[in-house]
Formats: C-alpha cells, sequence, structure tokens
C-alpha cells in the first residue's frame, strides 16, 4: 500500500476505484509531467476492446491476458464472454492484490480465471496446470500482451520471452502486443515520466516500431500492422476527436 | 432536422465531450445510444404534467451505472445540457429553464450519491483483496517454513524432525500385531571423501546418494529420509518379518557400492547400515532411531560397508556397561566398593601367610558387579586411580585390624592397574596410605600385570623401582601370559611372580606333549628360583595340584582349594592369638 502498483495506476487513470492515494499520486504527478498521459491509458484500453472483439469475429475463443491488472473497466472476458459466451479467459497478474481481486470479481464464471504468473517466468505461465486446465493449446489461442512488455527490461530479454509464451500455440493463433513508444516531439516529459517510474517495482522502457516488429518472429501482421494504438481499426464514431499526443503503438499479429 | 436526430447529434457531443474524462468501455456508439436514451427522458420530463425532478435524480444514477462516472464528466454534463439542451434540442416550454435547472440539480444529487456508494465499495472491495492477498503470502510462507521444518535444505528430503513425525504416525495409526522397520545408512569414510574432493563436490554426491536411495525406496513406497550430513535413513511401515528390512538395507548397500559418476571421475563410495525391525506395539519412533543407531554403530565397530541388526542382548549388555560407568563415582563415594581375601598358603607347610586383596561392587540395583566389568570401566574413565587408593587403605586398615585383633601380621597382596602405576602421584600416594593406616611397606606386596612394565628402560619402571627401595615387594601378575620378555626380566625391581592358572592346564593327563605344562611348568619355576623371584600359583582347585607343585618346589599358592574370596569375618577365625599364622591350612 505505500508502493505505487502499476495495475491500480491504470485503473485510476482509466477513471477507476480500486486503488489506493500513493497510486492516485503517481498518476497525478505523471500527468503534470506530460499532460494527457491518461489519454494514453484510455486509448490503450479502447484498443483492447476493439481488438478483442475483432478476434472473437475470427473464430477465437480462447485468450490468455498477461499483465492483466485489476480486472474493472472493458474486461477481456465481459467483452469476449458478450461477443461469444463460450468464450475462455486466463488472466495473468504478478501482483497479488490484482490477482486476489480478480479472483473474487470472477467467482462464479467458469470459463474465467486468473493465476499470479510473471512474464518474465514465461515457462512458469505456459505450464502451469490452471491454464493448462483452462485453455486447450490444440486449438488456437490469443496471447495478449497488452501494455505489459514495456515493464521488462532489455537485460530480461522481452523478444525471447514473446517467444517462450508462443512456442506451444498452433498456427491460426494471435498475438496482441501494445507497447509504449519514444515520440520525438515529447522527449523531454517521457525521460520524465521515465525518471518517475524509477520510484516504483516496474520500470518503464521505450521501444521503437523495430524493437517491437522484432518481438513478433513466426508470426504476420494483421492490418494495418504496427500503427498507434488509435490508428487501429478505430471507430469511425471517434474520427472527430482530437489525437491524443502520447499513446502506444500495437499490433495484432497471427502466427504462420 | 427530427427531434430523434437532433437528440443524436447532441448525445454524438456529449460522448466527445466525455472521452478522456471518463472512460466508457462499450464503445462510442453504444456510448451515444445510452446518452441518447438519457436525453430523450430528459426532454420527456421537461415537458410533462406533472412535472417530476425526481426524472433527474434517477438520470444521474444511470449515468453512474452506464460508466459515466468521474468527477470530471459530471462537470462536463452539467456544463453541455445546461448550456445546449434546449436550445438544441428546440425545447419550447414556458417553465423550461426553471425545470432544467431542477432536473440538473437532481441529476448532481443521483450521480454523486451513486458515486459515492462505487467508491465505497470500490474501496472495500480492494482493500478486501489486499487482505486476501495478504493471508496467502502468509499461507505460503507458512507452507514454506513448515516444509523447511521438516526437510533437508541440501537434498530436500525429509529430515529427521520428519522421519520421527512419520514413525510416530505410524505407531499411532497401527494395529496389533503391524510390525515396523527402520534403517539409518552412514557413508562410510565420508570426512575423508570430502576432504579429497572439496565441499561442494561433497555436497554433490550427497545429493547423488540422496537419487540413488530414493530410486530405491520409492518403488517399495518406502519413506527416505536425510537426517544430516551423510546419514540417510529408509523406514517401512506393516514390514512382515525381520528380513524385510535387512533386504532393504543389502539393497540400499549393494546400491551405493556402484561406481558413481561426478563429474567425470569415477567415485567408490559404501556405506554401513543399522537395522531395527520390530512391533509396533510397545515402541516408541525415538526408541526406534535410538536402536538403529546403535545397531548402526555395531556395523562401523565391524569394519564398516555392512548392515547389523539390532540385537536386544547386546544392546541391553552395553547399555548396562554404560550404566555401572555411569555409576561408579557416587559408588566410590559412597563406599560401595569393598574387598574379598583370598588366602595365599605356602605349599611347604601349608600354612597362611597372607590374603589377595580382590575388588568387590554390589550395587544395590545390578547386584554384584565382576570386577571384569567395572575395573576396565574405572580404567577407561580414569576413576582406577582413586579407586585404587581407596582400595588400597581399606585393605592395610584390614590388615591392621587383623594384627590388633589376632596377634598375626599377614602379607596383603593389592592389585595395581596400568593407569595407577603410570600416575605421577603413584609412589607418593602408596606411601601416605602405608603411612595413614600404620601398616609396614614390607608386609604391602603389590601384583602388576607384564603390560605394565613393559621394559626395564622405560619410565614405567621408575614408580616400581622406587617403591620396592622402600621395602614394598612387587610380584608379576599372570607371569608368561603378556608382553614380557626373559631377556629383562632379571632387571625389572620384582620380587615375585605368579603363575596365571592356564599352566595348570594339561598336568593331570597322563600322555603329554613336550609343549605342554608339565614341561614348562617345571622350568619356569627353575628360571625364577634362579633369578631370585618367589613363585605364586594361581588357580589351584584340586589337591592333586597342590601336591604337583609342592614337588616341584613351587613357593606360595591361591585357589578355591584352599580358599574362595571371602568376607574379612571369614579370615580372622584363620588366624590365632598366637601371633603366628596356623601351621595346618585346609579350608
Amino acid at each position: 500500500m505505500t508502493v505505487p502498483n502499476a495495475a491500480r495506476m491504470y485503473d485510476y487513470s482509466l477513471g477507476g476505484y480500486h486503488n489506493f492515494a500513493v497510486d492516485r499520486e503517481f498518476v497525478d504527478r505523471a500527468e503534470k509531467l506530460m499532460p494527457g498521459a491518461s489519454w494514453g491509458s484510455h486509448a490503450n484500453r479502447a484498443f483492447v476492446g476493439r481488438s478483442v472483439r475483432w478476434l472473437v469475429e475470427v473464430g477465437i475463443r480462447q485468450f490468455l491476458d498477461i499483465g492483466s491488472g485489476i480486472p474493472t473497466l472493458g474486461n477481456v472476458h465481459q467483452i469476449a464472454q458478450q461477443a461469444a459466451p463460450e468464450s475462455r479467459v486466463l488472466y495473468v497478474d504478478i501482483d497479488p492484490v490484482a490477482v486476489a481481486h480478480s479472483r473474487a470479481l470472477l467467482a462464479g464464471n467458469p470459463r474465467a480465471e486468473v493465476i499470479q504468473g510473471d512474464v518474465r517466468a514465461a515457462a512458469e505461465i505456459v505450464y502451469h496446470p490452471d491454464v493448462v486446465r483452462l485453455l486447450d493449446f490444440s486449438r488456437p489461442v490469443a496471447v495478449l500482451l497488452n501494455a505489459v512488455l514495456h515493464f521488462v527490461p532489455d537485460a530480461d530479454d522481452p523478444a525471447d520471452l514473446v517467444a517462450q509464451l508462443c512456442e506451444s500455440l498452433v498456427s491460426g493463433s494471435y498475438l496482441t502486443i501494445t507497447h509504449a513508444t519514444p515520440i520525438p516531439a515529447l522527449s523531454a516529459e517521457q525521460d520524465d515520466l521515465r525518471a518517475l517510474y524509477e520510484s516504483t517495482p516496474t520500470s518503464l522502457h521505450y521501444r521503437t516500431k523495430d524493437q517491437v516488429v522484432a518481438m513478433l518472429a513466426g508470426f504476420e501482421l494483421v492490418e494495418p500492422g504496427l500503427v498507434n494504438v488509435t490508428d487501429w481499426r478505430p471507430d469511425p464514431d471517434e474520427a472527430d476527436d482530437p489525437p491524443p499526443a502520447a499513446v502506444p503503438i500495437a499490433a495484432v499479429a497471427r502466427k504462420i | 432536422m427530427e427531434v430523434s436526430d437532433r437528440v443524436t447529434a447532441l448525445a454524438g457531443l456529449w460522448a466527445r465531450r466525455l472521452a478522456g474524462v471518463t472512460f466508457v468501455p462499450d464503445g462510442r456508439a453504444r456510448t451515444r445510444e445510452m446518452l441518447a436514451n438519457v436525453l430523450s427522458r430528459l426532454v420527456t420530463a421537461l415537458t410533462t404534467e406533472p412535472f417530476d425532478a425526481g426524472v433527474g435524480y434517477q438520470v444521474g444514477r444511470d449515468l453512474v451505472a452506464g460508466h459515466v462516472s468521474s468527477p470530471q464528466a459530471l462537470g462536463r454534463t452539467i456544463d453541455l445540457l445546461s448550456g445546449r439542451l434546449l436550445a438544441d434540442l428546440a425545447i419550447d416550454h414556458p417553465r423550461a429553464v426553471d425545470r432544467l435547472s431542477d432536473l440538473l440539480g437532481e441529476l448532481a444529487t443521483g450521480y454523486t450519491e451513486s458515486l459515492r456508494d462505487v467508491v465505497l465499495a470500490a474501496a472495500e472491495e480492494i482493500n478486501q483483496a489486499e487482505r486476501v492477498a495478504w493471508r496467502d503470502q502468509q499461507h505460503a510462507l507458512h507452507r514454506r517454513i513448515q516444509h523447511a521444518l521438516l526437510h533437508d535444505p541440501l537434498t530436500d528430503l525429509p529430515n529427521r524432525a520428519h522421519l520421527v513425525r512419520w514413525l510416530q504416525d505410524v505407531l499411532d495409526g497401527a494395529a496389533a500385531g503391524d510390525r515396523i522397520g527402520l534403517c539409518v545408512i552412514d557413508l562410510d569414510r565420508f570426512t575423508t571423501i570430502e576432504d579429497s574432493l572439496g565441499g561442494d563436490r561433497a555436497c554433490q554426491v550427497l545429493r547423488l546418494v540422496a537419487n540413488l536411495l530414493c530410486r530405491q525406496a520409492n518403488p517399495y513406497g518406502h519413506f527416505l529420509a536425510h537426517l544430516g550430513g551423510d546419514v540417510f535413513a529408509i523406514a517401512v511401515e506393516r514390514t512382515a518379518e525381520a528380513d524385510a528390512m535387512v533386504k532393504a538395507a543389502d539393497r540400499a548397500l549393494r546400491t551405493l557400492r556402484d561406481p558413481v559418476e561426478l563429474n567425470g571421475h569415477q567415485i567408490r563410495l559404501s556405506a554401513s547400515a543399522g537395522i531395527v525391525e520390530r512391533p509396533t506395539a510397545g515402541t516408541t519412533a525415538v526408541d526406534l532411531v535410538a536402536a538403529a543407531h546403535v545397531s548402526l554403530k555395531w556395523a562401523k565397530r565391524d569394519q564398516g560397508g555392512r548392515w547389523a541388526s539390532f540385537d536386544h542382548a547386546r544392546h541391553a549388555h552395553e547399555a548396562r556397561r554404560h550404566a555401572i560407568t555411569a555409576a561408579m563415582p557416587a559408588a566410590l563415594a559412597g563406599g560401595e566398593f569393598t574387598l574379598a581375601y583370598q588366602p595365599l598358603i605356602r605349599l611347604a607347610d601349608d600354612a597362611l601367610v597372607g590374603v589377595e586383596a580382590l575388588a568387590r561392587w554390589r550395587h544395590p540395583a545390578f547386584g554384584p558387579i565382576s570386577p571384569v566389568q567395572f575395573i576396565s570401566s574405572a580404567e577407561d574413565t580414569g576413576l582406577i586411580v582413586p579407586l585404587g587408593r581407596a582400595l588400597l587403605e581399606q585393605a592395610c586398615r584390614q590388615a591392621v585390624q587383623w594384627r590388633q585383633a589376632t596377634g598375626t601380621s599377614l602379607v596383603i597382596s593389592v592389585n595395581l592397574a596400568v593407569a595407577q602405576i603410570r600416575d605421577p602421584g603413584a609412589v607418593h600416594t602408596i606411601l601416605d596410605v602405608l603411612a595413614e593406616t600404620g601398616w609396614p611397606a614390607e608386609l604391602l606386596q603389590l601384583e602388576i600385570t607384564e603390560s605394565a612394565i613393559v621394559s626395564s628402560d622405560d619410565e614405567s619402571v621408575d614408580s616400581p623401582r622406587a617403591l620396592a627401595r622402600c621395602g614394598v615387594t612387587l610380584a608379576i601378575d599372570d607371569f608368561g601370559t603378556g608382553y614380557s620378555s626373559l631377556a629383562y626380566l632379571a632387571e625389572l625391581p620384582v620380587h615375585g611372580v605368579k603363575l596365571a592358572a592356564r599352566f595348570l592346564h594339561g598336568l593331570d593327563t597322563a600322555t603329554s606333549t613336550r609343549r605342554s605344562n608339565r614341561t614348562i611348568l617345571p622350568a619356569l619355576i627353575t628360571l625364577s628360583h634362579q633369578l631370585g623371584l618367589s613363585v605364586t600359583a594361581e588357580g589351584i582347585e584340586l589337591p592333586e595340584q597342590a601336591d604337583h607343585l609342592r614337588r616341584l618346589g613351587c613357593d606360595l599358592a591361591q585357589g578355591y582349594h584352599f580358599g574362595r574370596p571371602a568376607d574379612p569375618d571369614h579370615i580372622t577365625p584363620l588366624l590365632t592369638a598366637s601371633g603366628r599364622p596356623n601351621r595346618r591350612y585346609r579350608c
């Protein structure tokens, strides 16, 4: 409760109330350093909604959401199961409080579960008994790595982690990634934000499009490819909205 | 423009104003639909009679329920609706402005009350999640601690505490007639292996051993434990018979004998095992472990590389020996050690010339304890020195008493252990006792075994020499059975020899080989006499033996024939008041 936490900070920036004072303070400070920073969270979340709805449309019924955070607004399981009730969703988060909260919310849902796991320990996730029990890896699965890989330092080799996570996926499975990216016009603000994140357990690492593409080995990009999150199959009703300054980049890719 | 189109347009604008200050998850289209619906209700309320401001309250609550739920969203909503609703939707009613104010006031109330409930519920949920996470963490920690308490850190096998618990559980749940077995395995010379391979490799060896034993134990469902260091244990419940444990131990020892591969080197191990197998009734976990360790000790003592089974008799014997040793100091302080006296007879005239004082101990619980047992225990613990002094004092006082009572002076012959002679204060102690008791040195004989004076140049000869100079008589006990060297017999400060009883064997056979005692005995007696040493024969049981020895010129004799070791009261009557021993002594 004394250290700001990525999951709770994200919840607050989306307007949620499942967070503590430290989390709100951090987000407010971030907003001051980079006005419109919270917009990035909204855009990211909106993308999650659009991409999951799209995945359901193309036939995916199994989702592995890694770095799922606090499961409130715009949940993967709510979106997926609203479109296709038989959809199964397995949430993975590193924070025990987020996991406990998820578990409480998912009680009674036979097709949605949560486990505690660290994206850096890929094998422990993929071979976890709960994961193996809920998801059938002989059928396509969508692995969601939204807003999580930018918390993994280079030393942990995120591309290799992605490879490990996707190794046992069958062809026709999907991978979704959103990632914070350097924006030349905002480099000073981004540096300030990165410095602010150093005071939390999760350090922030911006990566370029090329670096993110390198994580997609063995996958082919789905149109429109690796773009700003707000440009990925945008909601036509939102076309008139002013574009936010700093948003992550996003891609949905299909396993060959 | 149609009313519905205006509503849709305003709803779209409203949705755009909300974007960025509140996250509505369902997509812009759905948001717009919801807001359009809300606008319709507001319009209806504005133009209906009677006017019900309460519609605004409900709208406020519904907005929050629809995920329009941030403070800024409320602000923008009121701002938008108060500024544009009437104009954009072309509401034309005389009281519209007032009514709209009322509705928006109610909307704000409904919105904030609902938001308050949402926030409180969310806070409770997150706090609950925090508590659950904390509790789970505590449980996980507790489990890890429990595991660590019960498992060896190196091999992760159950540890000693775990084994004891397992054994106790089996014993508690056992049916009548059940049996249980335990085998404790110890690697032979493991410290040598450790020294030559180093600590890290040694740990690897232990892990390898753990694996090997696991593979042995698991197929049979046996319980394998690592008791620490290089000691392991296999426990078996409901054993059919003693053999079951022997087989398990044998299998384990054989597996460990196969060369073990470590970093390209071949290592040869061997192990010893102690087995115990017994009925579950009447035993405890601690008993089992202790018994297995006792058997392990026996296996190790017997060269190692083998198993030994627990044996009650052997264990009882050793336990008794330990108990005796432990009881000795108190026994000495309590005066439990006494002397029995055996007559020494001069063969020439059957006269009683002396007595050998023999240590006796009657323990209150164990009963009479043989000197063979307690003397060696006393030597092991060093108690022989104070014990020896106490017994010497007792013997001298008794001798003085006899003299005072009967006027007769006997030679008192007392045994001296190696430790006593080697004790630097030996001479001083003995002379002290003589002075205190008033017994003359010339009437004291000390019997020393051959091993006590090994060579004439040793320091071990210093004390005997000094004692001899003071007038004390020294005799070699059990002569001819130890390390004596005839070469320097002449130079030792001794006055006599006592021939061991075994020299009497074979005397009665009609046929005899040249090497029989019939040949040796006379030679020994002649040799001793020629060296100026008196000869005492021990263990005379038959009159024929006495006669034979008398014929051979043996000086003194001792044995059951002449009298068993007895209390002083039995000796007293044998002494006369005339001051001389009986001429003819028969017992």
